[in-house]
């Protein structure tokens, strides 16, 4: 980008702030109204998949409806990082088009899920099969789509791979750049619950739902700290030129 | 520790192997393959007969074979680190392109070992075995992917000398990352194809 | 002595290299069905202790970790030794 490159702090800083109420949000719908934390084992035969959906179906539903509302949290961070990167990139910031694009693409992946699991939930009195068909529809789509993920990815570790010192200016130091990169290899993980009823491969098991899950936690975290770490700087030394050491 | 450039091995102490976040990767990705190691023996002390059963299906000499690619691409890629590190810019690049050749030999294989089975009507959910064996392969195969980028990645940065001494710890750190894929499969051998 | 094989003696990551191969070789020969080595437990023993030496090996040369931080380098070979008990202690059943 040009050295004249200017985006403001103020609105940067409040869509991380948006990222994380919604996210928290996100996460009480989750956890405590829909009740899928942890995940059901994917071998529970139909009756019982029907009794998830009707035992508490108000407040299953209310669960969805939250989450619909709030499922868009990884938006606002995925411009904030790709303006983020953009200031480091010579010339079109290519990485941070793409980061940008697959981040907002893949958010779909969290709050459709549970829009699926709402049209489960819709109607109380169906066939047990059919709940089921919606139920395992609905956490294949959360826990597979793998495709758009490591595309985000790539670029942060491309621009984090790019800058010598962790001088704080730029939010991609290279330990994110590692940090990032392990979070790619552990992705893949994800689409292999399609072939996996029960045990460490399935749905619910360590490498497609823990392990991603708890690096992606961890990952969240920490880019949000660099990404307010490295405005802070650029606040105290007046936004200085955006162009690469 | 920065790393000063090209310095042959011996006169380095106390350095790093790379970067210190390649080594979180490293373990992080080992730990989590060492819990499925863990689950795989776990399930085969309480069904040794089936599981015995289902591994007599797979061929050993394949397993060696692959064995032998990856200790093989780890000699080429550990003696072309060393190379960039010396500013051997024929040498080391063409050392990475072998050990390319050698991932590249054992995708082929392990793809026609998938095939030969399937072909034989062995099928994820046959057994517990299985599902296990393929989920780690596969997984394991994925890793052999993204290592054989990076090493393409390697064998086209070294031909020319290193602009930064920051490059020689990212080759170094690469170099792990390959070491790691063949550290993974040196368990999962005989993990898979050895144990009784 | 030829040529290469004199410089082979100084050629460590090589002479590293054909060891472990004899040692892969030795394992494969020792594992998987009716082995003469010994009962499954026996065998089942040995060529993980054999895989996690060769993981070692490789860590320490081909990796370099030889030359680097002691901190590390325990690290390393802490988390070797405990995984290889786990492992073992699984394959015992002590996690039923």
């Amino acid at each position: 980008m040009d050295k004249g490159f200017y985006a403001s702090i103020p609105t940067q800083r409040f869509l991380i702030w948006l990222t994380v109420v919604l996210a928290t949000i996100f996460g009480i719908a989750y956890v405590w109204l829909i009740q899928f934390f942890p995940p059901p084992p994917a071998d529970l035969p139909a009756e019982q998949v029907q009794a998830l959906y009707t035992a508490h179906n108000v407040r299953f539903r209310i669960g969805t409806i939250l989450g619909l509302i709030a499922g868009g949290f990884m938006i606002p961070i995925s411009i904030v990082i790709s303006l983020q990167m953009a200031r480091l990139e010579k010339g079109w910031p290519i990485w941070a088009i793409l980061q940008g694009a697959t981040g907002v693409l893949g958010s779909i992946f969290i709050w459709l899920p549970l829009l699926i699991w709402a049209a489960a939930a819709f109607s109380a009195d169906r066939a047990p099969e059919l709940t089921l068909l919606m139920h395992e529809f609905g956490w294949l789509a959360f826990i597979t789509p793998l495709s758009l993920f490591p595309m985000q990815l790539l670029g942060i570790i491309v621009v984090a791979f790019t800058k010598d010192e962790d001088d704080g200016v730029s939010a991609f130091p290279r330990w994110m750049g590692y940090l990032t990169a392990w979070q790619l290899v552990q992705s893949f993980g994800g689409p292999i619950a399609i072939l996996f009823k029960q045990g460490i491969f399935a749905w619910g098991g360590l490498l497609p739902f823990w392990a991603p899950f708890v690096l992606f936690a961890v990952w969240m975290t920490a880019i949000c700290w660099t990404l307010l770490r490295a405005m802070r700087f650029q606040q105290r030394a007046g936004q200085p030129a955006g162009a690469p050491a | 520790m920065r790393d000063p450039g090209p310095i042959a091995v011996e006169t380095r102490r106390n350095h790093i192997p790379g970067e210190a976040g390649v080594w979180v990767l490293i373990f992080g990705e080992m730990t989590v393959f060492a819990a499925i190691f863990a689950s795989f023996l776990h399930y085969h002390h309480f069904d040794v007969a089936g599981f015995t059963a289902a591994q007599a299906e797979l061929t050993k000499a394949i397993g060696l074979a692959n064995t032998l690619l990856l200790l093989t691409s780890s000699l080429l890629v550990a003696k072309a680190v060393h190379a960039t590190r010396l500013g051997e810019i024929t040498r080391a690049p063409r050392l990475f392109a072998l050990a390319l050749a050698c991932a590249l030999g054992f995708i082929a294989l392990k793809s026609f070992e998938y095939y030969e089975l399937f072909a034989r009507g062995v099928a994820v959910d046959s057994h517990m075995f299985f599902g296990f064996y393929f989920g780690l392969t596969a997984l394991h195969l994925g890793h052999v992917v993204i290592g054989s980028i990076l090493l393409a990645l390697l064998a086209r940065v070294t031909r020319n000398p290193l602009a930064k001494p920051m490059h020689y710890a990212l080759v170094e750190s690469a170099g792990c990352f390959w070491h790691m894929v063949d550290l993974l499969w040196i368990v999962i051998f005989p993990l898979l194809y050895l144990v009784e | 002595m030829p040529a290469f094989l004199r410089a082979l003696r100084h050629d460590r990551l090589t002479l590293v290299w054909l060891l472990l191969l004899a040692v892969t070789l030795f394992s494969t020969e020792i594992g998987g069905g009716a082995s003469w080595f010994g009962s499954p437990a026996v065998v089942t023993a040995a060529v993980l202790a054999i895989a996690f030496a060769k993981v070692t090996v490789v860590m320490f040369t081909f990796m370099e970790l030889r030359g680097a931080p002691l901190v590390l380098r325990l690290l390393a070979a802490g988390w070797l030794a405990v995984v290889l008990g786990v492992l073992l202690a699984a394959y015992a059943g002590v996690f039923a």
